[in-house]
């Protein structure tokens, strides 16, 4: 069954008919058929501004949140409880600016459902725009708390790897220290007791041991204070020409001491001309001296570590090449990172703050240069520098 | 050319995007700003996919974990949605299961497809490829990661989507020959 114009009371339509907005509503009789049969006098508002014909058009064709929604809408004229709402419809005006409205289909009168509908639109811009406001600034807050949890998090993870750096460090520190004052009371006894026997190739292998060891704890605390720098802000290079070719010959003498104690053989091969770039002297050794630890200390008895230096027309290209224990390929990416130690790291006897390799890469990147690393498990790992030169050949 | 209306429902959580992946699709634009949307807002994109001229009414709903009955009535219709989620959000993911659960509960035949959006955005991406693939599983759908921001696979999320409506209204046709 149809509704149509004559079903409905002459007073209601004309009320609907003549009805001026003044309250931001606007109404419409829609027919079974889903077509608006009458509405009120400034319906057309709420409808773009070509659309040629209201009376007699499908609800669907103008109002296209109602598609779909049929078969529902058809049952809802049986139901004296239900209505159909769909709230804050978005609609974009001319201007790029947002109105919202309220749409909703009541039933006449269930016990008559040839009546059809009463169609309202309701414009209900203010307060949903209020609304969306309210709601941006709640999705925003919950945007900035979710953030600012998983900062809270990256922080209590460093703060945690600071306390256990600390404890590191701090054993690091008194493990030299230990074998420095052992090593002195040894010495000092000797003294006292015969000064007249004593065995000096015995004497300067203990003096050289606490050299070694005075090296060790000098390499942990400059990292410290590199990293005290890094951190703050305050890292400053003194750059002036440096010959890399000596700094590498120096270094490499430096930790033979280092390499025979461990019963590690390190070797150098240096370019055969002076290699000069603008660098810091003291951070270079401090470069060396992370890189070439590393390979003496994550190897094994009898194992090698080889530093070459060679040149390309812009760059100083130093390789420090172990065969260690190596580092597996899914945490290579990791290894420059602030007190990262690999799984292998962590599970050896090798005393270790994670502090070197993170120092070594800025300390390199500081001086515009680049630092690779090529690994294989128990093969060995190879690190790659290359630093500007201070005249491109 | 057989021509069909569709009414497809964008699903999920607030800030996912939602609202830039339907404007890629309809506008081929991308606006960098969060806007929150509130209510819904309907947009129509025609497409050709086989041997149909399909107009889908994309209904852009309002994301966040509002699951009331006034949500609900939005989902009357819809044959299908598409259900994103923030690859840089893993919450955002779980909450999928909800709006799934809503959806299938209105229209129990709804195609759905999972988005995981913002692809572009690969550092800070919490939710893998196996995540997607596990949790689609669950809740018995497709699965695609997308960019509204560069448009990738903005097109195919919804030609797929197009596709698989209009597969399980052909199935329903020779089910039931009176339709």
């Amino acid at each position: 069954m149809t509704s149509t114009s004559s079903d409905l009371p002459a007073a209601l339509q004309e009320a609907i008919t003549r009805r001026h907005v003044h309250d931001g509503t606007a109404h419409a009789i829609v027919s079974t058929e889903l077509k608006i049969i009458h509405c009120s006098a400034d319906f057309g508002r709420f409808l773009p501004e070509n659309t040629a014909q209201i009376e007699g058009s499908l609800l669907t064709s103008l109002f296209a949140e109602f598609i779909g929604s049929e078969p529902y809408l058809r049952a809802l004229l049986h139901n004296p409880d239900e209505h159909y709402a769909i709230k804050r419809v978005n609609r974009t005006a001319p201007d790029d600016s947002v109105h919202y409205l309220d749409l909703e289909l009541t039933g006449f009168d269930p016990q008559r459902p040839e009546l059809g509908w009463l169609f309202t639109i309701r414009d209900t811009t203010e307060v949903g725009r209020l609304e969306q406001s309210l709601i941006q600034e709640r999705n925003q807050l919950r945007l900035a708390r979710r953030e600012l949890a998983l900062v809270n998090r990256e922080l209590s993870r460093l703060d945690q790897l600071k306390t256990i750096f600390l404890s590191m460090a701090a054993h690091d520190i008194r493990a030299p220290l230990t074998v420095i004052r052992g090593y002195v009371e040894i010495l000092t006894s000797m003294a006292e007791i015969n000064p007249v026997d004593i065995d000096f190739d015995e004497f300067a292998a203990f003096l050289n041991t606490i050299r070694v060891q005075t090296d060790w704890l000098d390499n942990i605390i400059n990292n410290i204070l590199g990293l005290d720098q890094i951190e703050n802000d305050q890292l400053v290079l003194h750059i002036v020409p440096c010959d890399l070719n000596s700094i590498i010959m120096d270094m490499c003498d430096m930790m033979q001491a280092t390499a025979k104690l461990n019963q590690r053989t390190l070797t150098c091969s240096p370019a055969d001309h002076p290699v000069i770039i603008p660098g810091d002297h003291q951070r270079l050794q401090q470069i060396l001296q992370n890189v070439i630890g590393n390979g003496i200390k994550y190897n094994q008895t009898g194992g090698k570590v080889h530093i070459s230096l060679s040149t390309s027309p812009e760059f100083a290209i130093l390789t420090v090449t172990d065969n260690g224990v190596g580092i597996a390929q899914d945490q290579l990416p990791h290894i420059f990172e602030l007190y990262y130690r690999t799984e292998s790291a962590q599970k050896s006897q090798v005393r270790g703050t994670g502090l070197g390799l993170f120092i070594v890469k800025t300390l390199v990147e500081a001086h515009k240069g680049t630092i690779e690393v090529k690994s294989t498990i128990k093969s060995g790992t190879t690190f790659t520098i290359c630093l500007p030169l201070l005249l491109k050949k | 050319m057989r021509t069909v209306q569709k009414k497809v429902c964008m699903l999920g959580d607030f800030a996912v995007g939602k609202t830039s992946t339907v404007q890629r699709f309809v506008e081929g634009i991308f606006d960098d700003r969060y806007l929150s949307t509130i209510g819904v807002k309907i947009n129509r994109k025609q497409l050709t996919v086989d041997d149909y001229v399909a107009t889908l009414l994309i209904w852009d709903l309002a994301g966040g974990d509002d699951f009331s009955s006034v949500t609900q009535s939005y989902l009357r219709g819809a044959s299908g949605a598409l259900l994103v989620c923030d690859v840089t959000r893993a919450e955002s993911l779980a909450l999928v299961e909800r709006y799934a659960a809503q959806i299938r509960s209105v229209t129990p035949s709804a195609s759905l497809i999972l988005l995981g959006n913002k692809i572009d955005l690969t550092a800070q991406r919490t939710v893998s490829d196996s995540d997607l693939e596990a949790f689609s599983k669950r809740i018995n759908c497709g699965w695609l990661t997308t960019s509204a921001k560069t448009g990738q696979n903005v097109d195919q999320a919804f030609v797929q989507l197009t596709l698989q409506i209009i597969a399980k209204s052909h199935l329903a046709e020779h089910d039931d020959p009176a339709t």
